[in-house]
């Protein structure tokens, strides 16, 4: 209660400021009106840079397609435009009276709008592929390129720019009038925003910034949902451009506008506590390496994400070997199986595979990777994969979620062919991965974790902006209740554990009902002690929830005691397969495992 | 369309520009060395590559007005800026080393923001040179002139390059940039303290930008906002040529030389500025679509 | 594979949860872990097997990366002149044991003694120039656009002169035929065989005592690892120098060392003589789990 009447003192006394502010400080109107104009700068170029990690250096590109639309617009309905630039709008023959001003004014704020969109819709088709300092450089260029276009062309005022005084004034100081235009399109950008990051969409193009790879993985279609981000963008800035033409310096092609783009986050009073630019966040990345390789060159990274120490107590904290109280046998509706479409569990060879895989051949650049693998996965199991180091695991892992074709061979998923898919498209289909490396949002709540994973398949365009339903809100939490996360919802997800991250990791792949999970070593890298914490949900998700699951397992001691049935690869060749007992007493995989001579 | 009218009724006025894109060319492909060496050994992109050039050239416009022949500024704003760079490094940059690239974007454009106030604050916002009192040489039949200093200018921009190279390849230190540049985790392995080594990889870069702004400052102009454009140029010529390609950067340097010419030439020299940064849109769209060709996806 | 085997054993799965030991099976690998830290040797075997006379010691280390701590007191003892190959399954940590050696992990607890000194602190520089301990990375770590001589001279750089470098690799020049030959191509051209070779009489260059090998059979061909075998074998019996490895092949590695530990989850499991270990069948089941 308190929280929200603060906020409503603190939204009080800032419209209160934003109306009376020209008649308190009337000698500061123009600054004031700036004041707002960069608020809006801010929050536009928050939704591309802040949420969505495209850090853009040319907002000043759109900015200026607003302004000089707007400008010409309201010259070129009185006068010939040329004319005007070549007087430098100075005599007094080129004067606007109120009627014209205003008509130009009303028709040159709208126009300036759909140019800027425009702009951002044709260059983002072209900008939007590349990816992090690219982006912002070739931005600097494109925001740079256009001010020293305008600076050469002589019909829109080429140096010395445009400016439309209204004379004789019959609204009293223009500069007031611009003062609240100014004003209330701060309060538009504002409220637009809060709804915009309330949205489905938004909680998306945050998941964007956070991992690309990762939203796709789970079934975000990230580039469309980039375009709109692009197309926000040039919404706002434009538009408040018609409106402040007074002041000329704004109008006058400026080598550095884009700072004034870049005053990031002027205010954020969400209260979000995420919004820090990707980078800022280096806790879960730089994981690309593989094994200890990766773990020399990363070690800062790691580093600097804390010491293990805190983790370990807040593991044990938070992963008893059965959550109390969750009784294995009482789940709440919502985390009872879901046996759509499979018409419950099959029995053993009554019912065909649910992943088969059959004569997959992969090979990089000569290496061959998996060399004509087969295998099954049924219904309701436990399937493990095990083999020695680069023996094809991951590799045949990201074959089957459309990481990369695969050379020859089918994969299909419930009679559907996959290997021709992308990867949202499989994830689509129910058959979800996890990986090596945590790979959540670690910005992101985990709340807010949860429910950016949540199932996406049905959702059209409209949908991504209605807000989170509450039925998903709720899912997320008995989920998180599920793997013991429960007390930690709020925490921001970097700051949990890297076992208490696969935790929720699972969690988040459980969000989306999935048909099935596979696993890549969800074990690694986590104390040998919490390991029981994490194969009791494993089980569980298996026999309570119904998903069947398929896992890459280092450690042969967990192995053997989850699965029921194994497949050996070795040198990207099927070696052996059969129960753990017995694959496990296969000379053949004895020999593979500790190397042959 | 009259000025291209020129080009093809007066061939001659053609070599003009070359000779003259290839003179500048030099002196970008300079920069560009020093900003390959930074991407390469750290992984920074350094924005403020074009603010150390034009504080090499307000080095040589101090020599000329202190009454030195701006030509030993070449080797006084090299040592000048080595000192400025390892500062910015100890300062600065050692801070955004091994993180996210856009991070040390945002360091060294604001590295760079910097660097222009403090010059705007120092020299003013003149646009200066540093005469350094050479003729003109006319060839052809008075067709062609050429300034001896752009010519001077261009020999020397070549010998600080050789110089660097040498450097690289023979001195104890070069070796160890070179080795952290290739596999940081051996050089790691073998004992190498990777900050110095980026430190002084700084400190460097930072000289041979130095020596570039002389040049600059004696056959050009500098401003202290003009530093931007020497930056874009940098990058666009690293990314044409490819990280740690020399002869790639010598000539891709020489091409936008050029290229930059003709389309002052051509569109105006109002529009010349806009043709770089424009240009660099375009290399990087370029770019980023043979990559997308480049990779393997499935349709 | 058989239309029954993989769908079948869905029973025999679901007939031990339906039994009540889905969270019994947990508590059985946690028992059958701790049990293998338990039962891991004593420190008096691992002091018989250094001689008693260890050069290097490991005691209760607990390290590893960032938050991931992979080593849980874990104990090590080689004398001086001798060979110790660390085998295990993927992830065990070996790896992260030779990392600590040099300074290249977060070390929680432990303590790291060369020749009765502590050196558990001291980063990477120090242990090559003062401790005498060299470091071979895995997989390919040559400066491919340098020169072989240039690559070995880089093994030098802590040397004080660039004159004493230009010896060593004199040195290494005179001892290694092949790598002479090549000595002004430029690293990326030689074989995979070369290459181990170089990177190996790389890290010799500041004539170290122990030297730690990681891997020194990944990526390469068959033919070529009994000659990097072969080379350390030379070093250790002819030079004297003390070698810790890290061995994926575990045949070829228990093959060569002294001594042999096995690692399983950060824990070690087993020590014995190479000889000894290779003949164990228990060091089989270890690798698969019990």
């Amino acid at each position: 209660m308190n929280a929200i009447a603060g906020r409503v003192v603190l939204y009080g006394a800032i419209l209160l400021f934003g109306i009376a502010g020209p008649y308190v400080f009337p000698a500061y109107t123009q600054q004031m009106a700036s004041l707002w104009l960069f608020i809006v700068f801010a929050l536009s170029w928050d939704v591309c840079g802040g949420q969505m990690g495209y850090n853009s250096f040319g907002n000043v590109f759109f900015l200026g397609l607003g302004m000089y639309t707007c400008a010409v617009t309201q010259v070129g309905l009185v006068y010939e435009v040329s004319e005007y630039t070549s007087a430098r709008g100075g005599s007094a023959e080129f004067a606007f009276t109120s009627g014209e001003w205003l008509t130009g004014l009303l028709l040159g704020l709208p126009l300036g709008a759909v140019v800027a969109v425009l702009g951002a819709v044709v260059f983002g088709m072209f900008i939007l592929a590349m990816r992090g300092h690219y982006f912002a450089i070739c931005t600097l260029g494109l925001g740079i390129a256009a001010g020293e276009l305008a600076a050469g062309w002589d019909w829109i005022g080429a140096g010395s720019g445009m400016t439309t005084p209204m004379s004789p004034s019959a609204l009293g100081d223009t500069n007031v009038l611009l003062y609240y235009l100014a004003f209330v399109l701060a309060v538009i950008a504002f409220v637009f925003f809060r709804w915009l990051y309330s949205t489905r969409f938004g909680l998306a193009i945050n998941a964007i910034r956070d991992g690309e790879e990762k939203a796709e993985a789970m079934g975000l279609r990230t580039t469309r949902d980039q375009g709109h981000g692009l197309g926000d963008r040039g919404r706002v800035p434009r538009r408040c451009r018609g409106h402040l033409r007074q002041p000329q310096d704004l109008h006058r092609p400026d080598r550095r506008g884009f700072l004034r783009c870049n005053v990031r986050r002027l205010d954020d009073p969400h209260g979000h506590p995420r919004r820090q630019g990707h980078a800022v966040g280096a806790g879960d990345r730089g994981g690309d390496l593989p094994g200890d390789e990766g773990a020399v060159l990363d070690l800062p990274a790691r580093l600097a994400a804390g010491g293990p120490r805190a983790a370990d107590r807040a593991d044990r904290g938070v992963l008893p070997d059965r959550d109390p109280r969750v009784p294995a046998r009482a789940l709440p509706p919502a985390l009872r199986p879901r046996r759509g479409r499979g018409g419950g569990r099959g029995r053993g060879g009554e019912m065909s595979a649910m992943l088969e895989v059959s004569g997959v051949t992969k090979a990089f650049g000569g290496v061959v990777a998996n060399d004509d693998i087969s295998l099954q996965v049924a219904q309701g199991s436990i399937v493990g994969l095990i083999g020695p180091n680069g023996s094809g695991k991951t590799t045949l892992f990201s074959s089957i979620v459309g990481y990369h074709p695969v050379d020859s061979g089918s994969i299909r998923f419930e009679g559907e062919e996959l290997s021709r898919l992308r990867v949202p498209e499989v994830a689509r289909r129910g058959l979800l991965r996890t990986f090596q490396q945590t790979r959540i949002y670690g910005e992101m709540t985990c709340t807010e974790n949860m429910v950016i994973s949540a199932d996406l398949r049905k959702a059209g365009v409209l949908e991504l902006f209605r807000a989170q339903p509450r039925d998903v809100e709720q899912r997320a939490g008995e989920l998180l209740e599920f793997v013991g996360l429960y007390e930690k919802r709020r925490e921001r997800a970097g700051s949990l554990s890297f076992g208490q991250q696969k935790l929720l990791e699972l969690a988040m792949a459980l969000m989306n009902d999935p048909r099935m999970l596979m696993l890549d070593e969800p074990t690694a890298g986590i104390n040998p002690t919490l390991i029981n914490g994490l194969i009791d949900r494993l089980t569980r998700a298996n026999t309570e929830l119904g998903v069947t699951l398929f896992v890459i397992e280092h450690n042969m001691r967990v192995i053997m005691n989850l699965v029921g049935h194994v497949y050996c690869l070795a040198h990207g060749q099927l070696l052996a397969d059969g129960r753990p007992d017995e694959v496990k007493n296969d000379p053949r995989v004895l020999d593979a495992y500790l190397g042959a001579t | 369309m009259s000025s291209l009218d020129i080009l093809v009724q007066a061939p001659i006025f053609n070599l003009q520009l070359i000779i003259e894109g290839l003179l500048i060319g030099a002196i970008f492909a300079l920069a560009a060395y020093g900003l390959a060496l930074v991407w390469g050994v750290m992984n920074i992109i350094n924005v403020s590559q074009g603010e150390l050039v034009m504080l090499g050239g307000f080095v040589a416009v101090y020599f000329h007005g202190a009454g030195i022949h701006p030509i030993y500024a070449v080797p006084a704003a090299a040592v000048f800026l080595y000192i400025v760079g390892y500062l910015l490094y100890r300062l600065v940059v050692f801070r955004i080393v091994g993180r996210d690239m856009f991070i040390s974007l945002l360091a060294t454009f604001g590295l760079s923001i910097i660097l222009q106030q403090l010059m705007n604050q120092a020299f003013g916002s003149d646009v200066r040179t540093a005469d350094a009192g050479m003729g003109t040489q006319y060839l052809f039949g008075s067709q062609i002139t050429v300034g001896e200093i752009k010519v001077v200018a261009f020999a020397l921009a070549i010998v600080v390059g050789a110089i660097l190279a040498w450097f690289l390849k023979r001195s104890r230190l070069g070796q160890a940039i070179r080795a952290t540049a290739q596999d940081a985790r051996a050089a790691r392995v073998l004992g190498i303290d990777i900050h110095r080594v980026y430190a002084q990889t700084f400190a460097l870069n930072a000289a041979l930008c130095g020596a570039a702004g002389a040049l600059v400052a004696m056959a050009y102009t500098v401003h202290p906002y003009f530093g931007l454009p020497y930056t874009v140029r940098s990058f666009m010529i690293v990314i044409i040529a490819g990280l740690g390609n020399l002869p790639g950067v010598i000539i891709a340097g020489m091409l936008l030389g050029i290229a930059e010419l003709y389309a002052g030439f051509i569109l105006g020299t109002q529009f010349q500025l806009a043709f770089v940064f424009g240009l660099l849109v375009v290399v990087l769209v370029w770019r980023s679509q043979r990559l997308a060709r480049k990779r393997q996806f499935l349709e | 594979m058989t239309e029954s085997s993989g769908p079948g054993s869905t029973d025999t799965r679901r007939g031990d949860v339906d039994a009540g030991a889905g969270t019994l099976s947990v508590d059985e690998v946690a028992r059958q872990a701790q049990a293998i830290a338990a039962e891991g040797p004593p420190l008096e075997t691992l002091d018989r097997l250094a001689g008693d006379d260890p050069l290097l010691t490991i005691d209760a280390l607990q390290a590893g990366y960032g938050r991931m701590q992979i080593l849980h007191d874990f104990a090590l003892r080689v004398g001086r002149g001798q060979s110790l190959c660390l085998v295990g399954p993927n992830g065990a940590g070996k790896s992260t044991v030779l990392h600590s050696v040099f300074g290249f992990t977060r070390i929680y607890g432990g303590r790291i003694t060369v020749d009765g000194r502590d050196v558990t602190g001291l980063g990477a520089e120090e242990k090559l120039r003062r401790v005498g301990i060299a470091y071979v990375l895995q997989d390919n770590s040559v400066f491919p656009d340098m020169t072989v001589e240039e690559n070995l001279l880089m093994g030098g750089y802590l040397m004080p002169r660039p004159a004493d470098a230009r010896v060593a690799a004199e040195r290494v020049f005179d001892k290694y035929e092949r790598l002479a030959q090549r000595r002004r191509q430029p690293a990326r051209v030689l074989s995979g065989g070369e290459r181990r070779l170089l990177e190996i009489s790389r890290a010799l260059v500041m004539e170290p005592d122990v030297l730690l090998v990681d891997e020194p059979s990944i990526g390469l061909e068959p033919r070529f690892i009994s000659t990097v075998f072969e080379i350390l074998d030379d070093l250790q019996r002819n030079e004297g120098k003390t070698i810790l490895m890290v061995e994926q092949n575990a045949k070829k590695g228990l093959e060569f060392a002294d001594i042999g530990y096995v690692l399983v989850a950060g824990q070690l499991a087993m020590a014995g003589a190479g000889s000894e270990l290779l003949e164990d069948p228990e060091v089989g089941k270890l690798f698969l789990g019990g």
